[in-house]
């Protein structure tokens, strides 16, 4: 199959017939049959409506997720916070009992 | 806003700044696109919103590390795809009646019926479809992205594509020849 182009008619038997994997590796050498793939099959219209229709989101999701998302991002922004002020406040205690802390020179202080 | 100025905005005033503005752009210009690709994917009405919504929160906390090589789009449909397939993987058996998805826009009762027939009729035929194959199917003929955006989001080499894609119409075409 690699080295003869497809006709339109075989393509799609070898399609029909679960030669999908085949038919890949044929396109991905052949730009011929690649542009076959690509001039063919555009859908009427109806069908690309319907096609529309049925994937259309809920007219109110944008304004939910405007809530919810941004909602969503204060609560990690919150946390993240929480998390600096917890690591400064631990930082600053382990100055005070850290034996290893050495006190300043009386010259330099 | 531009993006770059977003960025070295969020820099400047460290992590604890929420970009209200950022967050309102990812969602206005995302939110749709990113909702299509998930529903075709895991067909289930909340699990897409999740998706969305957990799409939308990674893409912001991975927002300074976006270099503008895609565009923004394209880069958070790409978060969102992944997001999308590790949830088929984890709800694979339990997916929703597509007859109860809803059915939007509604132009008026005449066109109600027509139109809920149609949805259902499609997504009956999308149950012939490969989940993959399914979101190239949205981004590419809905949302009318390029050949070379769908690779970059699905991460499908362009032969792939093509030929999903070609097989993905046909069923589909085959399926709802009345609609023609």
């Amino acid at each position: 199959m690699r080295h003869r182009h497809l006709t339109r008619r075989r393509l799609i038997r070898l399609l029909e017939a679960g030669e999908v994997s085949g038919v890949i590796d044929h396109v991905a050498a052949c730009e011929q049959c690649a542009a076959l793939l690509e001039s063919d099959g555009d859908l009427s219209s109806p069908i690309q409506r319907a096609l529309s229709n049925a994937v259309a989101p809920p007219r109110d999701l944008v304004d939910r997720m405007l809530v919810s998302v941004a909602d969503r991002v204060r609560r990690q922004e919150s946390i993240a916070v929480f998390a600096d002020l917890f690591s400064i406040g631990w930082q600053t205690s382990k100055l005070f009992v850290d034996p290893t802390t050495h006190p300043i020179p009386e010259g330099d202080a | 806003m531009e993006i770059s100025a977003a960025t070295e905005h969020r820099d400047q005033t460290s992590d604890q700044y929420v970009d209200d503005e950022l967050v309102g752009r990812l969602v206005a210009e995302c939110s749709k696109p990113l909702y299509g690709m998930a529903v075709s994917i895991v067909r289930d009405h909340a699990l897409a919103e999740d998706i969305v919504q957990e799409t939308l929160v990674k893409a912001w906390q991975a927002f300074p590390t976006f270099r503008g090589d895609a565009s923004l789009v394209t880069w958070v449909l790409r978060i969102g795809h992944n997001t999308a397939i590790s949830a088929l993987r984890r709800i694979r058996e339990d997916v929703q009646d597509p007859a109860s998805l809803p059915v939007q826009p509604y132009n008026g009762p005449e066109e109600r019926v027509v139109d809920r027939m149609a949805v259902e009729a499609v997504w009956s035929a999308l149950d012939h479809v490969d989940p993959l194959s399914r979101s190239m199917l949205i981004l590419r003929d809905v949302e009318g992205l390029s050949y070379g955006e769908v690779e970059e989001i699905t991460g499908a080499s362009p032969a792939s594509v093509k030929t999903r894609l070609f097989r993905a119409r046909r069923n589909l075409a085959d399926i709802l020849r009345d609609w023609r």
